[in-house]
């Protein structure tokens, strides 16, 4: 609602309360602005709200990432759409390119049989080494967050990584912890709990666990808002992917094949893969149509984010 | 922002007493907030759309 400007008052003027109402309704008229010029992203879209700004990205062509078997041998790659352009780091055995935002790419290479988590700006690769650590992996990130998981001191943890320290991830009382997406201050991960692997939701606070209902396992891969992508599987089937939009989870098919898993999501498309027959492939989803995504002589394309 | 934070006010034995200056302040701080809230409105640029809704404004690429 909108209410007009306030008058200065006179020296000597009392303070009235007609003049506290004003004070409070101009207050809410500027709360109510802010409250609806707040950036939300849509198709599309990347909206990334800091306190000294909001970013947004995108408004042009969306950029997948993942990993292509050719010849035995995984490499990373950056798709957009029509062009693979390779993403290895230098010297490594494998590389896989697992999320990106704007420019930046996560992933992990295995160097010298150690795998370790990178961070490519699409020039140069910078380590990210959960200290101590055995292996470490970068699986999702978000303007300066990263988020992946980590072997330290026999233990398989989670971790938020904001560009100089690492904070654990662990869910009350499971054994095993992956920290897999990341949008905001929301993050999803695998667990595994009572020997069953599930999966959780954590906001920075709480945890909450994110499971297909009947599933024997579920696997959340991706987020963005209040969307998250995973797949899951039934007692005595193969992997179908799912969409859960915080209250219901709707299946995601690929038509024909065997399994089928949902790694990330930005908007409304959907990034995944489908295997049949030894053979696995990618696909962007839009919500009604599926478009295959195949790295050219590869036995498997997995693209594993969307930015 | 071209107004200085509010400085709280302190309560004195007789009351609290608030000058028509101080009173002034309060209402250059809200007409300057008001300022920059509405310079945040978002404007669609090329190939972009925007829809103005009760959760913000949703921004979308054409």
């Amino acid at each position: 609602m909108i209410y007009p400007r306030l008058n200065r008052v006179r020296n000597g003027q009392r303070l009235s309360v007609e003049l506290v109402n004003g004070l409070i309704k101009r207050t809410e008229y500027a709360a109510d602005l802010l409250r609806q010029y707040k950036c939300v992203a849509g198709a599309n879209i990347s909206v990334a709200q800091r306190y000294d700004g909001t970013t947004i990205s995108g408004g042009g062509r969306l950029r997948i990432v993942g990993q292509a078997t050719v010849a035995g041998v995984n490499r990373g790659f950056v798709y957009d759409g029509s062009t693979f352009a390779d993403i290895i780091y230098p010297g490594a055995t494998s590389t896989n390119a697992y999320d990106i935002y704007g420019s930046n790419i996560v992933g992990s290479a295995v160097v010298g049989g150690t795998t370790k988590g990178f961070l490519y700006n699409g020039s140069t690769f910078a380590d990210i080494i959960y200290p101590s650590s055995s292996s470490t992996i970068a699986y999702g990130i978000d303007g300066l967050n990263i988020v992946g998981r980590t072997v330290a001191g026999g233990i398989i943890k989670g971790f938020l990584y904001n560009g100089s320290t690492f904070a654990d991830i662990i869910y009350p009382g499971a054994t095993s912890n992956d920290a897999v997406g990341i949008d905001g201050s929301n993050i999803v991960g695998l667990m595994v709990l009572g020997g069953i692997i599930k999966g959780f939701l954590y906001n920075g606070s709480t945890y909450q666990e994110i499971n297909y209902p009947g599933s024997i396992e579920s696997f959340p891969w991706g987020i963005d808002g209040s969307n998250i992508v995973g797949q899951f599987a039934l007692a005595g089937g193969f992997s179908k992917g799912f969409l859960y939009n915080g209250s219901t989870f709707t299946d995601i098919v690929y038509p024909g094949v065997l399994a089928t898993s949902a790694r990330d999501i930005y908007g409304s498309n959907i990034v995944g893969t489908a295997s049949i027959s030894g053979f696995t492939k990618g696909f962007l989803y839009d919500g009604s149509i599926f478009t295959d995504i195949v790295y050219l002589g590869a036995t498997s394309t997995q693209p594993f984010g969307i930015g | 922002m071209k107004t200085k934070e509010l400085r709280p006010i302190n309560p004195t034995p007789e009351g609290v007493g608030i000058s028509a200056e101080y009173i002034n302040s309060i209402i250059d701080r809200i007409e300057d907030l008001v300022q920059v809230a509405e310079s945040q409105k978002p404007i669609a640029g090329e190939g972009i759309a925007i829809q103005y809704t009760a959760r913000g404004a949703v921004i979308s690429s054409e």
